[in-house]
Order: C-alpha cells, then structure tokens, then sequence
C-alpha cells in the first residue's frame, strides 16, 4: 500500500516537472509554503496581540529622557571583578558582603541585590554576607525566586535559611515571557514584568519591592514594561558602575561614590556573559542581550517614574473584533476578488494604528486580533455575495 | 584722549573678566573602564576629547561635574555632544 501510494506521488511530481502549467501550481506551493512558515516566524500568533513590529516600535517610540535616570544605579560585579578570584560561581561571598557595605557607607535610598543564594560556600564568607544585609542601615530588598526551584519536595532550601538569617524585604526575580510550552512558538523576548501569581513563593516583585522602599507609588497599568531609551544627551539609562570602582580596586583617582549614590535606589547584580542575559524589544536591531539587573532597574524607574503601558479590557477588545468583523464583511462583499493588496493595505494601517497608539495613548493596540477578526470579516463577505452561492 | 585710551583698556579688561566669569568651568571625564589601548581606567580628560576606537573596544567614562557615566564604543571616532547639541556619536567615514 506504502510503496504504491509512494510510487503514485513521483508519477505525479515526474509529470508535474514535465508540464508547464503543473510545475507552476507546485512552484506555488512551495512559494506558499515557505511564505507561511516566514509569516509563523515574523507573527508569534500564539503567544502574543502584537505584530512583530511591536519590537520596532517599542525601540523607537518610547521615551527618550534628556538625561540619565536621577534615581537608580546600578553595580555590575563581572568576570573582571573577580580576575583575582579562584571561580567565578557561585559570586565570592566576601566580595558581596564587602560591595554590600560599600555601596550602605554612601547613603542609599535602598539597596536592591540582585544574587541568587541557594547554595552555601564558604562558611565564613557566607557568613559575612549574611551580617553585611542584615546589619545595612539603608533599605535592603534581596532578590530570590521560587521556592519550588531549590526545594523541589517541599523541603527547607538554602535559599530560604539564607532569607530567614538576612530577614530583609524580598522580591522574586523572575520576568514573564520565557514560555515553557512546546505548543507555542516563542522568541524568549522579556516584554513582561511578572504576572501577579500567588502561588509564588514571594509574590512581590523585586523592582515592585524596591519601589516601596523609596516612596509610595501606584502600581503600573498593565504587566507591559515600559521602556526608557537612551537619553537624548546620550549618557547611559542609569548611572552605572562597576564593583572593583566601588571597593576602590579600581586604578585611578577614587570617585565621588557619596555624591553618586547617595540617596538614590542603588542595584547590585552580575553581568556575566553565561548567565541572566535577556533579549528585550531594544534588542529588535543588534540582537544584544541586556543582563537582568538593567530590566530590574527599566521596571522600577517605570515604577517610580508613574510610567504604564494600557491594554484594553476584554469587553473594549470584543466590540473592535465585531466593528472589523462587520467593516470587513461589508468591504468583502464589495469586492469582485480578493486582492492581496487590501491585505497588504490592512496589515499597514494596523500596524500604523498600533504605533500612534503606542505613541499618542501608550496603549497595546489588540493587532492580532483585530487583523485576524478583520480577514475573516472581508473572506466571509466575498464567499457569501450572490454569484458564489449560485455557484 | 590718554585717559579715554586708559578707559578703554579698563573697559577691554572688564569685559574679557565678564567674559571669563559667564563662561562655564571646563568639564572632564574620567575613565572608570576601558578596554582600548589608548585610554587607560583613572586617565582624566577634557570633555572635548575624541576617542578613536577600534572595533570591539569600549571606554565607559564619568562625565564630571554632573557624575553620569556614558559609553563609547565601536570603530570610529566618539566624543560627547557640544554643548546644545543631541546628535549621535560621529562614526569617521571609512574609505570605500
């Protein structure tokens, strides 16, 4: 059976490769085909309301401040921090817990520490970053994340004897975006704080945390985050600084580190170049990865900044979907065929649409959804006019 | 006419210490990380500076006295803005 009905295909294909008019129609296909799998690649139709123009739009249309942040620095410790160290990971604790005392001697309005401590090293060590959190006069948030990934039975992890000793405010570190379903198709872009998710095991957000720290501040619109870009005067987002600078290990005239910190939300983390480093809208043309700590901070100048990003409600999105369904359906039963250039003219002014959205209302325009809705509206129309009925 | 020229040297004084006095203090960067050769982590320079880069290299410095740190990084020649001025980095034209 197998070998017949294979057989019968390369008859076809053989006959095909021979008449004109049948190498066109699988030349069609093909081209079909390899447009559909294009059009999968660019859409992201499962998992997201956007086009994937939304990046484009997001790296250039969202807010350029004239300088850098007044509010938020960040202390990167990297690979050059620890040269002089026997390894890299886990992060010397020593190190830690003496960058944690450098960064408090400057007069933060908080401090947000962006480690993952899950495993004990060296017991003084450790034990010394421990007092150094406990012991800081500023603010502190610490960072950690389920309680699940550490203590997969329900056991007491590390990570939690490790809060319990600092006994400081803590925020989760995670980000939404990364999907672990095999159905949907994703790129891994983090354009998403944290969903609200109470079966987490520290429900508050890091940023979110910090934020509280150094005013009251209402929470953000919707779990978009709303990017700053560059500055017009071209400094960095946020004053940045490395660790070796900040324990003064660094060559060259000390800095004014009580002038740069002082009160100010002051992030530290690691900028490694195996680990936490994301793909974020602002990546959409050079493809660079930004570490965890600069979207930790994007979220909480977004936070303390008042700055939100607007979805519709469901209610708003459902009447948009029936007018295109209705426009669509009138348009359809106008037309005498259906022209690839009304799709080509619908993508470009949804998407038009979409960014005067984003730029004028700062708000998430359904795309998907109203393209899809607005396709079937025109397809159903055209199919249902008279003739093809009689037909 | 003596005293008139006295005058006006006193008037030609008064005005360039005017002039002194409205101009601002010159700024300096600091180069707090570095990777290129040329420009050393400590090296304190002129806010007129212009880097040349290669591709690859990277200068992160402390724009003084306002402490905000900016990059510069990439093949080309990089300097901060004049003052009023927004535009991006000049890249050197390369010959074709």
């Amino acid at each position: 059976m197998l070998t017949d009905g294979l057989a019968r295909v390369r008859d076809r294909l053989a006959r095909a490769a021979q008449s004109p008019s049948d190498g066109k129609a699988v030349l069609f296909v093909v081209a079909i085909a390899v447009g559909f799998l294009l059009l999968t690649t660019l859409l992201h139709l499962p998992h997201g309301p956007e086009h994937w123009s939304a990046d484009f739009r997001t790296a250039h249309w969202s807010k350029h401040p004239d300088t850098q942040h007044k509010r938020i620095a960040l202390i990167y410790v990297t690979e050059r921090t620890l040269e002089a160290y026997p390894y890299l990971s886990p992060t010397d604790r020593q190190l830690l817990a003496d960058l944690v005392k450098a960064v408090d001697a400057t007069g933060p309005a908080a401090i947000g520490f962006d480690f993952i401590i899950d495993r004990p090293t060296e017991p003084a060590k450790d034990a010394a970053l421990f007092a150094a959190l406990r012991e800081a006069k500023a603010a502190v948030v610490v960072g950690a994340v389920n309680e699940d990934a550490h203590a997969p039975g329900g056991g007491h992890s590390y990570q939690a004897d490790y809060l319990a000793k600092v006994n400081r405010s803590i925020g989760h570190l995670h980000f939404e975006g990364v999907h672990r379903s095999k159905v949907i198709i994703v790129d891994n872009v983090i354009r998403l704080m944290a969903k609200p998710n109470t079966s987490r095991s520290y429900p508050a957000a890091f940023a979110e945390q910090l934020a509280q720290k150094a005013g009251s501040y209402p929470k953000p619109k919707s779990e978009y985050i709303s990017w700053l870009l560059a500055p017009v005067d071209k400094s960095e987002t946020f004053l940045t600084l490395s660790a070796e600078q900040v324990l003064g290990r660094s060559t060259g005239p000390a800095l004014p580190l009580k002038d740069m910190l002082n009160d100010r939300i002051v992030l530290i983390g690691g900028n490694f170049s195996d680990r936490d480093q994301h793909l974020i809208p602002l990546s959409v043309s050079d493809g660079r990865r930004y570490p965890g700590l600069f979207i930790h901070g994007q979220i909480l100048a977004q936070i303390i900044d008042d700055r939100s990003l607007s979805t519709l409600s469901i209610w708003v999105q459902a009447i948009i979907y029936l007018l295109a369904t209705a426009i669509g359906f009138w348009v359809g039963r106008r037309q005498t065929k259906i022209h690839l250039l009304t799709e080509l003219v619908s993508v470009m002014v949804l998407v038009g649409v979409g960014i005067l959205a984003f730029i004028y209302a700062h708000l998430i325009f359904p795309y998907t959804g109203v393209l899809l809705t607005w396709l079937a509206g025109v397809s159903a129309g055209y199919y249902s006019r008279p003739h093809h009925r009689a037909a | 006419m003596p005293g008139c020229f006295a005058f006006s040297r006193r008037g030609l004084a008064a005005v360039l210490f005017g002039i002194g006095l409205a101009s601002p203090a010159v700024a300096e960067m600091q180069v707090i990380e570095s990777n290129a050769p040329a420009y050393k982590v400590g090296q304190t320079l002129a806010n007129n500076q212009v880097f040349e880069l290669k591709a690859g290299e990277r200068v992160r410095v402390l724009v003084l006295p306002g402490n905000q740190t900016r990059v510069f990084e990439g093949k080309g020649s990089h300097r901060l803005e004049p003052r009023g001025g927004a535009r991006s980095a000049t890249k050197r034209k390369q010959p074709e």
